[in-house]
């Protein structure tokens, strides 16, 4: 995301245009979707977003001239997302997404180094889950990363080597499965 | 942003999950009419402090009340009794003398305790000792119980005050009716001569 479009962007919102939340919505919609499906899942996302993007719309024509675009509607969507986890119905639903995420998250892909991926970031715990999506996924920098977290850059930077490190882990136990599935197949 | 964590690439070569076109275009509408809509715009300050405003002097009203009321009721000095403060004297008092009779004068004054004796009269005995001069007015409310009929008596002042009747002064007429019957002549006893029965 250029910098110089984030500006113009956000002056013609401040002016009030619909063309710009047009375009802004056209860019970011996917991403905080995707975002939010692999926090929440797919079902709840589709509510979640609706909601993020109500709110958006509300304080669009209101945001300061400096404002990052990217981390302000990931920090909207990730504070939705906190905020749907304390209610009890949403609770129960996003409780499925650790333990069937593949069902509940994105479709699986027919790569299977994908689907092993997609598998391994759904085992993690949020905390390590939502700094390598908003820094792996969506291209965030680790400064914007720390903004939609509300830590220090240096805190989200240490919470991305962990975060990678317990992928890299969860990956080798998912190939070491697979691999011992593989090895009875071969000798039954 | 490009990272040379391969990890980190393989993740951000992951299909993105797509929204559907349908719940895609919902959201747009419904963002768009929320984005088009004008803003509530929060009532300003100053319109919105008049009730404290009003509230807070309501208070000091009733407060500055409380405290005068309380200040008439406990007064924080007792009120002095009038003293003569010029209290010289005979003429031909020395200046020792002078000074004795102020002192005591002034010390009488701090330690005497007056006291007014009043004779308890009760509504009753004043409503019956009293003369038939005296009005009794009876209200009774619309609303009220009959049972709580208020007697109100005018309050005696000295000079209007005076124990039973005086001369000349007839009893009120009471509603009750006069103990004794009135006096009837008695009918008198025929005159005539009465047969008899063996008579006849």
């Amino acid at each position: 995301m250029m910098a110089a479009d984030d500006d113009v962007l956000v002056a013609r919102l401040r002016r009030g245009e619909r063309a710009a939340f047009r375009d802004l919505y056209a860019r970011f919609a996917q991403a905080s979707f995707g975002y939010l499906a692999r926090l929440a899942g797919r079902d709840v996302a589709e509510d979640l977003h609706q909601e993020v993007w109500l709110s958006i719309a509300r304080h669009a024509a209101g945001v300061a001239a400096d404002t990052d675009l990217a981390a302000w509607i990931f920090t909207v969507a990730r504070n939705r997302f906190m905020s749907s986890r304390r209610r009890p119905d949403v609770a129960v639903a996003a409780a499925g997404v650790d333990t069937d995420h593949a069902a509940a998250g994105p479709p699986p892909s027919d790569d299977p180094g994908c689907r092993d991926l997609e598998r391994a970031l759904a085992s993690l715990p949020d905390m390590h889950r939502e700094v390598l999506l908003l820094v792996g996924v969506e291209g965030l920098d680790v400064a914007q990363a720390a903004q939609v977290l509300s830590i220090r850059p240096d805190a989200a930077r240490q919470r991305l080597a962990r975060a990678r490190a317990a992928l890299a882990e969860a990956l080798d136990e998912n190939e070491a499965e697979l691999e011992k599935s593989t090895g009875r197949k071969a000798t039954s | 942003m490009t990272t040379s964590d391969p990890l980190l690439e393989r993740l951000r070569q992951l299909p993105r999950p797509a929204l559907d076109d349908v719940a895609a275009a919902r959201t747009q509408a419904r963002a768009e009419t929320a984005f088009g809509a004008p803003q509530v715009e929060p009532r300003p300050r100053r319109a919105r402090a008049w009730i404290p405003a009003a509230l807070a002097l309501w208070g000091a009203l009733y407060a500055f009340g409380a405290v005068r009321e309380l200040g008439r009721i406990y007064p924080a000095s007792t009120a002095q009794p009038a003293v003569a403060v010029n209290h010289r004297g005979p003429a031909n008092f020395d200046d020792v003398s002078q000074f004795m009779l102020k002192a005591t004068s002034n010390a009488s004054a701090r330690t005497t305790i007056i006291t007014t004796i009043v004779p308890p009269r009760p509504d009753t005995l004043r409503a019956t000792s009293r003369s038939n001069a005296v009005p009794v007015c009876s209200d009774v409310s619309s609303d009220m119980d009959p049972s709580m009929q208020v007697v109100a008596c005018d309050t005696p002042d000295a000079e209007t005050f005076r124990l039973g009747a005086g001369r000349g002064t007839y009893a009120a007429p009471t509603a009750a009716p006069p103990g004794r019957a009135p006096h009837r002549p008695r009918a008198r006893a025929p005159s005539g001569r009465i047969s008899r029965r063996d008579e006849a």
